[in-house]
């Protein structure tokens, strides 16, 4: 028995996510008093909750001792037999071989090779608000924030933009399978939806990637179609999986901050003047967002050996839960830190994670954050909430799905 | 002192060169140099700024 202090479920329960958005009171408790906590929840396996900033540093520091493989997420449907199975992506990987996966796509996402798309970003993110400047009353998720990541993802896979919308269901279906909002007409839902919905997106995946072996284009599905590690071809499953992992990580986290972003800058009016006034903040504004919004919630990270933290034993194979939001409200790093800030500075936020695993697109979702955001800032004549934002039924992902509003554009 | 570069961790997000210029830069092919790689002491303040502000966690000093 381990003698570490009790967190209370609702930090892991998506029901309470769904209904109160993230429970920072409860974050904030155990930064204080508990940074390790034993939970426990329904049919989850117990865990070990991680809250401090510092804290969510030093295991990430040690990839080699703190591993993703044995068990990524807390949900109900990664614990179902086979799930796990169907997936190997650069999230479920350790040392050596996740730096050899990862080596395949990161120098197609560095900062200097991706500042050149900017102005394309740019043309995009002002043709996606051209065609709500006189809408008035919008929902500012399917009209705004999930169109540039799922247009920009398809560009850079070198898949039919036509087919986004596509994307966006499965992309839901698979991280949103918990919730109700996303079950299929026939009724299919939770684990099985989430499984149907990955086979259609490997359906999907190989015809591509057949294609692509025969006639390489200048895309990143060319790249992984003929891509070798140790002389061979990726398997079947390790290719489709970084397919659907740079759709779905593409499109579904760079949402949630852009919705989020336009939420709190909602909330703040004063926040939102300063932006408007200074289009100079943007990069700090953008930068906090992700910070506010911290859509990742969750990362597991299982030790291969006893360790001891804070006092607390920790067997090998248990499970640590590192919790990124409650590490971005942390008063030892950050000055008043339930104050958003667009000028905040320095802003070492942790929405990207940190270290061996740290978000192989966090420059591009930056980009696409500023492309969205430079747009409306410039342009935006009027903005009002018209409703309450309805959230995702997870514990992984800090979803919005609808944010009704009234804006109205300046024309671009 | 010593500047260490885990060069299976950088990813030329390049905060280190804004942070201490003397001391990183970025060549042609995007990727990182170290200019000195035993830095005076008196770099020691940015050294420690570089080094916390690296995303990969792929910079350490050596005493």
């Amino acid at each position: 028995m381990s003698a570490a202090p009790i967190a209370p479920s609702e930090i892991i329960d998506p029901n309470y996510y769904q209904q109160n958005g993230y429970p920072y009171k409860y974050w904030d408790e155990l930064r204080k008093n508990a940074p390790i906590a034993y939970c426990e929840h329904k049919n989850l396996v117990p865990f070990y909750a991680v809250t401090r900033y510092q804290d969510i540093i030093d295991v990430s520091k040690q990839p080699m001792l703190f591993e993703n493989a044995p068990l990524l997420v807390l949900q109900p449907q990664s614990a179902a037999e086979g799930q796990e199975m169907r997936l190997r992506t650069l999230l479920n990987m350790d040392p050596p071989d996740h730096r050899t996966y990862r080596k395949l796509m990161s120098k197609y996402f560095t900062k200097n090779r991706l500042n050149a798309s900017q102005t394309t970003l740019d043309d995009v993110a002002n043709k996606i608000l051209d065609k709500i400047e006189d809408k008035g009353d919008i929902d500012f998720v399917t009209e705004v924030s999930m169109t540039l990541p799922l247009a920009v993802i398809a560009e850079l896979l070198g898949l039919p933009a036509d087919d986004r919308d596509q994307f966006f269901k499965w992309t839901n279906e698979v991280i949103g399978s918990l919730d109700p909002d996303f079950a299929r007409e026939d009724g299919t839902e939770g684990t099985e939806l989430a499984m149907k919905a990955l086979e259609e997106v490997f359906e999907y995946c190989t015809k591509f990637v057949e294609d692509r072996r025969k006639s390489p284009k200048d895309d990143l599905t060319s790249v992984l179609a003929n891509a070798k590690v140790e002389g061979n071809y990726l398997e079947p499953l390790e290719l489709l999986s970084y397919m659907f992992l740079l759709i779905a990580a593409g499109n579904e986290t760079t949402r949630n901050a852009t919705t989020g972003g336009m939420l709190a800058l909602l909330e703040h009016p004063e926040q939102m003047d300063i932006a408007l006034k200074n289009p100079d903040v943007l990069n700090s504004a953008v930068e906090e967002m992700v910070r506010w919004t911290s859509p990742v919630i969750h990362f597991c990270r299982t030790p291969n050996k006893d360790v001891k933290l804070h006092g607390v034993d920790i067997s090998a194979g248990e499970h640590l839960v590192l919790f990124y939001p409650s590490a971005n409200r942390d008063e030892n790093i950050f000055t008043d830190p339930y104050r958003f800030d667009v000028l905040r500075d320095p802003n070492p936020q942790l929405g990207f994670g940190i270290g061996e695993h740290l978000c192989l697109g966090a420059h591009l979702a930056r980009l696409e954050l500023r492309a969205v955001f430079r747009g409306l800032f410039n342009r935006i004549e009027h903005v009002e909430l018209k409703g309450d934002p309805s959230r995702l039924k997870s514990s992984l992902i800090g979803g919005i799905k609808h944010l009704p509003m009234q804006m109205n554009l300046a024309a671009a | 002192m010593k500047i260490k570069v885990d060069r299976d961790l950088c990813e030329s997000n390049e905060l280190c060169v804004s942070s201490c210029p003397q001391v990183f830069k970025m060549d042609e092919n995007d990727e990182l140099v170290v200019l000195i790689e035993n830095p005076d002491e008196s770099l020691r303040h940015d050294l420690i700024a570089a080094v916390n502000i690296c995303p990969r966690l792929a910079l350490s000093i050596e005493d």
